[in-house]
């Protein structure tokens, strides 16, 4: 039986079916994208067991392919049995031993980046200081104490929730939430005075979610949006409208183009009331995740080719404050130099086309982000090796026949 | 006889390198200019695309654009007539005849309209002139309807998806906008004198100027001056407005980014400041005498241009010349016309390995020099592009294309070395040829030397990444030619059977598709990791599963497959053939396939136009495939005493 | 005083079944669905820039059409395309049973004897004959632009190619300088049913604005 199943997962039929199968998969999850967006082929092709195929017009689901996952994890079993069986000391081997050893840690590294890897975005405005990125794509409920002048206390509760429309007592503050309405990706509109409708403090008063018509890129981020009733120990403070629409700078900035002075005044006034003689402020806010320093953006630059609207170069300049270690420095991180900082890698992403003052950093935490470049190094050396110890002599004999 | 004929074997390769060397060497020398001293016009820097180059360059990317060739015939020839030139307008004489003689080049019929329903729609039919079965039609031809062309074009521009006819009623469109400027780009239009008006507005200017101050304040005003110099202004402006290349160089800039302005730009600023740019009263000099026909005059104005730009722009005035030089020596055509003439010998020489054998070597060494002489020629015109962009060999994907030729030339040459066949050197000069023509239907979308995107900007990563995985693709696609041709001559010839040495031909050309697959999967690794490292240097990830990585995944998998089934004994001599064609098909998909996707970050090269050619190339590769399991001719093989099918 | 991460079952989740996730769990480090709590540094008050439009960005997009310039009120269900290239704007109407139309205003060197060449091309659009110069007349309607009398056409056929019936409206208004054609294109059926809203587009063009068209 098990020699069976070594003989299985050590021979080179499989390898040979699984490198057909890897190709095939990653042809259908490349074409793929044109329709399902580059987020959702990822998952559904390459992050997962099996790819399902959706039989239309049922709920049926029948599993067609294995997916990235199954695929990966064979090969890995195969290459390293394979070792086993194949392997023989000697420089001839060598190799091919490297070779694989670099693909082995290549498919290692690339799960652990899979699992791990957070990327979240960073949008400053020159002048600005951060200290937390956000997640596009997760929004959370902010219930923030403002009472303290000087730092906020923040009970972040998932987006998630609120599509359960389940009451919800916020831990550590005497406060309740009620979700009387939550639209999954909302689209703003102004409000219009309608009598049969409860009343509602803060922006509700000039602007109402609803649904965005039509079907929307499956790639782009949703923004959603709630009204939430909120008690404190059983008496009613107050209805808000809270979404990213006013959270994400973005989005916020879009909206603000957009409307009047008066519209654009009540979107900079935070959300507030007041309980039990302490200050409290709500926003859905894009999920936000603290460094313990400060990003400060000094300069954005966007060159172009004289003449033209070709970019030649995105460059953000910004500085470093960490109170801990009493850093402060500068770094100017631009296309191809990112900077590498707390265990966080910055790359210059993207810019506002709107405002020319405005960069956008992505900000990638991958533990594993060294292990392609040992990878890269194993297999050139592999391949050389082989090269030298092969086909050298190969043209060698064929010349002297 | 015999001693006669071998001295003729011997001969003749040295005789055919001769002949094609010295029509190089007669291209290679630099050419005389006639009464207007046009070359040197052609010569002159300008800036346009972000980048310095002659105006040949300005004039010959607009054509290519407008009317898919680099020059506009005067006379119709039939297209196998390859002995006749007739006379025709190169692109500095046609940009020249634009700028300062529109009426002239009004008539010159250069628009491209093919679709019957856009004739019928713009009522075009029987006018315009037929040239090789195209209808070409002048500016004159479309001027009622250029309105319409207009609002055609824009709402093409803004459909979601285009049909073939709003393609090319967008392309007419925008060729039409283009024409439009470049007539605007030298000089104002209409207007005879442009050096008198010049000298008019500079004398209009101190009065002019005081009455638009005195207009502003509300203050009583010289109406006359201020019309007169109002007259001037507004001409100008349509030119700041329309004008395409910047031509007017600027020493005394203050950044460098405005070192160059367009006339119109330069016009408007004297405006401004109350004096006239040197630059443009050379350019208004050239551009009337050419109109009024005065070659002396014409000369004068361009020596003195010149001696002004020399001390200040002499880095310019030389990238202007070299690339001239560059445009006019057309490299890539003749190694393309070698090439081809290489694949024939090397083609007669394995057809007459049997019939006569001193015949075949000497057929043999002719295309082998062939080879080495296109490859020369085609190594010239790279490196001579890559000196004038300051880039490694490959940019984009028409100079990927001149690249995976040159790649593929030098694993033919290099096969051919070792084995001595004749197949290295068929192989070489056929895929040399083909990607060269592939090269010269890609330059047809206008500029090949544009500047590049911002995260592309790296010599660096463009020479470990993007060279590597060329050179990747190069070898898949001479593996599947070698393969090709295993099938081929197979199938019609019993040469596969002959020994050669201690192997028969089929064994030797299995070993050399081995060899090759081998290096492809190097390149290809290599390559593919090294982009991951880039994509983690400038995108955040090593890995993020976009069509042109996945595309040079699944060449990475494909050439591992192939080399993991001949080693676990899956696939002999055939079957690994077969395997090496159908390699074609993944190096196409990879290379050009997922570009047409329109999706994705490497979506830049998008070439919709090639589908139509990319779909005829997989299914060629498909019905050879086939081939590859139909049944030897056995009853030849054993006529011509051969050992029998090989697997 | 900054984030807690207390999340696992991202991972979990993900990763069901997954060999190497679960010597991996305890690394993890990702987004969910965890409740957070933490203090953290005030925001600093809105950058003013950012909250202020105004000052941000470019100057606004200069039209590219030539003055005299107009202004128009759109009929409702008209999608503005916005202005460009040769057209001071543009409109799509979309239909029942996937009819569009699409409406543009272009502005023109000249109208005058160009009528009948005009006339004619559309007319060829929708698979109409020729019309000789004295039928024009015939052919021609009246409409009001911005207070002027302009000739309206009103063309339908068959377009060449698809066979779809087709129909095309065009008012021109001829000024001094410049013609400005008004011109509305699509399924005969939607289009006939737009007429009335497309007149009413007409009688709303103002001249020369005060202030710019806002969109």
């Amino acid at each position: 039986m098990i020699r069976t199943l070594f003989s299985f997962f050590s021979s080179l039929k499989l390898t040979f079916v699984l490198l057909c199968a890897a190709a095939v998969l990653v042809f259908a999850g490349t074409l793929a994208q044109v329709h399902l967006g580059l987020y959702s082929t990822q998952n559904q092709f390459f992050r997962s067991l099996v790819v399902w195929w959706h039989v239309p017009g049922t709920g049926w689901r029948i599993p067609v392919f294995p997916g990235g996952y199954t695929i990966g994890v064979l090969m890995l079993i195969n290459l390293a049995v394979a070792h086993f069986r194949y392997y023989r000391a000697g420089h001839r081997k060598l190799g091919v031993a490297l070779i694989h050893a670099g693909i082995v840690l290549l498919l290692l590294g690339q799960f652990l980046a899979d699992l791990l890897q957070v990327e979240t975005r960073l949008r400053l405005t020159e002048g600005q200081a951060k200290s937390y990125s956000e997640n596009n794509r997760i929004a959370e409920l902010a219930v923030m104490d403002t009472t303290d002048p000087a730092t906020n206390r923040v009970v972040a509760l998932p987006a998630s929730w609120l599509a359960r429309r389940q009451n919800m007592a916020v831990p550590e503050f005497p406060l309740t939430l009620r979700v009387l309405e939550h639209v999954e990706n909302a689209q703003p509109v102004l409000a219009v005075a309608e009598s049969n409708t409860v009343p509602v403090q803060g922006i509700g008063r000039q602007l109402r979610f609803k649904p965005q018509p039509g079907a929307t890129s499956p790639d782009a981020p949703t923004i959603p949006a709630a009204l939430l009733e909120v008690t404190g120990d059983g008496v009613l403070l107050g209805r808000w409208w809270v979404s990213t629409w006013l959270t994400d700078e973005r989005l916020a900035s879009m909206l603000g183009r957009e409307a009047g002075a008066e519209l654009r005044q009540a979107l900079a006034r935070p959300q507030d009331f007041t309980h039990a003689g302490r200050r409290y402020e709500l926003a859905l806010r894009p999920r936000r995740h603290y460094k313990p320093f400060a990003v400060e953006l000094i300069d954005f630059r966007h060159d172009k080719y004289p003449g033209t609207d070709i970019p030649k170069n995105f460059s953000s300049r910004v500085r470093i404050r960490h109170p801990g270690t009493e850093e402060n420095r500068e770094v100017l991180i631009y296309m191809n130099h990112p900077l590498r900082y707390a265990g966080e890698t910055y790359y210059q992403a993207d810019f506002d086309p709107q405002d020319p003052r405005v960069t956008v950093l992505q900000v990638v935490r991958n533990p594993g982000w060294l292990t392609p470049y040992v990878a890269c190094v194993l297999v050139s050396l592999g391949m050389a090796l082989q090269f030298l110890t092969r086909l050298v002599p190969f043209v060698g004999t064929w010349r002297r026949a | 006889m015999e001693a006669g004929m071998k001295t003729l074997w011997r001969m003749l390769p040295w005789l055919l390198l001769a002949l094609f060397a010295a029509e190089i060497v007669a291209v290679l020398l630099p050419r005389r200019d006639g009464t207007f001293h046009v070359r040197e016009w052609g010569r002159l820097p300008a800036l346009l695309n972000g980048r310095i180059q002659p105006l040949d360059s300005v004039g010959r990317n607009a054509l290519l654009q407008i009317r898919g060739t680099g020059d506009v015939p005067l006379q119709e020839k039939k297209a196998w007539q390859f002995w006749k030139h007739p006379p025709k307008l190169r692109s500095f004489e046609w940009l020249l005849e634009v700028m300062t003689r529109p009426e002239r080049a009004d008539q010159r019929p250069i628009f491209l309209i093919h679709h019957p329903e856009l004739l019928d729609t713009l009522d075009l039919r029987g006018k315009g002139t037929a040239r090789s079965g195209l209808h070409y039609f002048a500016c004159n031809d479309l001027k009622p309807v250029l309105a319409e062309i207009e609002q055609l074009g824009r709402s093409a521009y803004d459909a979601p998806s285009r049909d073939a006819f709003q393609k090319q009623a967008l392309k007419l469109a925008n060729a039409l906008n283009l024409y439009q400027r470049l007539k605007h780009s030298l000089r104002p239009d209409p207007g005879d004198h442009f050096a008198r008006d010049l000298a008019d507005f500079e004398l209009a200017m101190p009065a002019g100027l005081a009455a638009a101050r005195a207009r502003d304040q509300g203050k009583p005003f010289d109406q006359a001056a201020f019309d007169r110099l109002l007259g001037h202004v507004s001409r100008f402006n349509e030119m700041a407005r329309l004008a395409y290349p910047l031509l007017v160089p600027r020493p005394d800039a203050a950044a460098s980014d405005e070192r160059w302005a367009t006339m119109g730009a330069a016009l408007m600023e004297s405006v401004r400041s109350g004096t006239i740019h040197p630059a443009v009263r050379h350019h208004a000099e050239m551009a009337d005498a050419y109109r009024h026909d005065r070659p002396d005059a014409f000369n004068r104005a361009l020596a003195g241009y010149r001696a002004w730009l020399a001390p200040h722009f002499a880095k310019e005035v030389r990238k202007g010349r070299a690339e001239f030089y560059f445009n006019q020596v057309k490299a890539f055509l003749h190694a393309m016309i070698i090439y081809l003439g290489a694949f024939l010998l090397a083609a007669g020489a394995l057809l007459t390995l049997h019939l006569a054998p001193g015949l075949s070597e000497a057929l043999r060494r002719s295309a082998f020099y062939l080879v080495l002489l296109a490859g020369a020629v085609h190594t010239f015109g790279l490196v001579f592009r890559m000196a004038l962009e300051g880039r490694p060999p490959v940019t984009n994907l028409y100079s990927s294309a001149v690249f995976i030729g040159w790649g593929a030339m030098v694993f033919g040459a290099l096969l051919e070395r070792v084995f001595r066949l004749g197949l290295g050197s068929a192989a070489a000069a056929l895929s040399g040829f083909l990607t060269l023509i592939i090269a010269h239907n890609l330059a047809l979308g206008g500029d090949t030397m544009e500047m590049l995107q911002a995260v592309l900007d790296t010599n660096f990563w463009l020479t470990t990444h993007v060279v590597v995985i060329t050179l990747g693709y190069s070898a898949t696609f001479m593996a599947g030619l070698l393969a090709t041709g295993y099938i081929l001559l197979g199938l019609a010839t019993p040469l596969l059977a002959t020994r050669v040495g201690h192997l028969n031909m089929g064994a030797i050309l299995h070993n050399m598709v081995y060899a090759i697959v081998c290096f492809a999967l190097l390149f290809n690794t290599v390559g593919t990791v090294a982009g991951g490292i880039w994509a983690d240097q400038s995108w955040g990830r090593f890995w993020g599963w976009d069509p042109k990585e996945n595309g040079a995944l699944i060449l990475v998998l494909w050439n591992a497959a192939m080399l993991h089934a001949r080693r676990a004994g899956l696939v002999r001599e055939r079957g690994f053939m077969a395997m090496a064609v159908f390699g074609n098909i993944v190096t196409s998909f990879s290379w050009f396939g997922v570009n047409m996707l329109g999706i994705g970050l490497h979506s830049y090269g998008f070439r919709e136009a090639a589908f139509p050619w990319l779909l005829l190339f997989v299914a060629s590769q498909l019905l050879i495939i086939g081939l590859a399991f139909l049944p030897r001719p056995k009853p030849l093989t054993r006529a011509f005493g051969g050992s029998g099918g090989s697997d | 005083m900054f984030g807690r991460h207390s999340s696992r079952d991202f991972v979990a989740r993900r990763a069901t079944g997954f060999l190497v996730a679960a010597s991996l769990a305890g690394l993890a480090g990702c987004d969910g669905d965890d409740v957070r709590v933490y203090r953290a540094p005030k925001d600093p008050a809105p950058h003013a820039a950012s909250a202020d439009p105004s000052s941000a960005s470019q100057p606004p997009r200069q039209p590219a059409s030539p003055s005299p310039q107009l202004a128009w009120t759109a009929p409702p269900g008209w999608i503005d395309k916005g202005a460009g290239g040769m057209r001071a704007g543009s409109f799509a109407i979309h239909g029942t049973n996937q009819q569009t139309a699409e409406v543009s205003v272009i502005a023109m060197q000249t109208w005058t004897g160009q009528e009948l060449g005009n006339v004619n091309r559309w007319r060829g659009q929708v698979g109409l004959p020729r019309l000789r110069a004295e039928q024009l007349p015939q052919h021609t309607a009246a409409v009001t632009i911005a207070g002027i009398q302009a000739p309206l056409f009103d063309m339908v056929g068959p377009a060449p190619g698809s066979g779809k019936p087709t129909r095309i409206l065009v008012a021109v208004l001829p000024l001094a300088h410049v013609a400005w054609y008004f011109k509305m294109t699509g399924d005969d059926g939607l289009v006939a049913g737009q007429k009335a809203a497309f007149t009413a587009f007409l009688e709303s063009v103002i001249l020369d604005p005060p202030t710019p068209r806002n969109p």
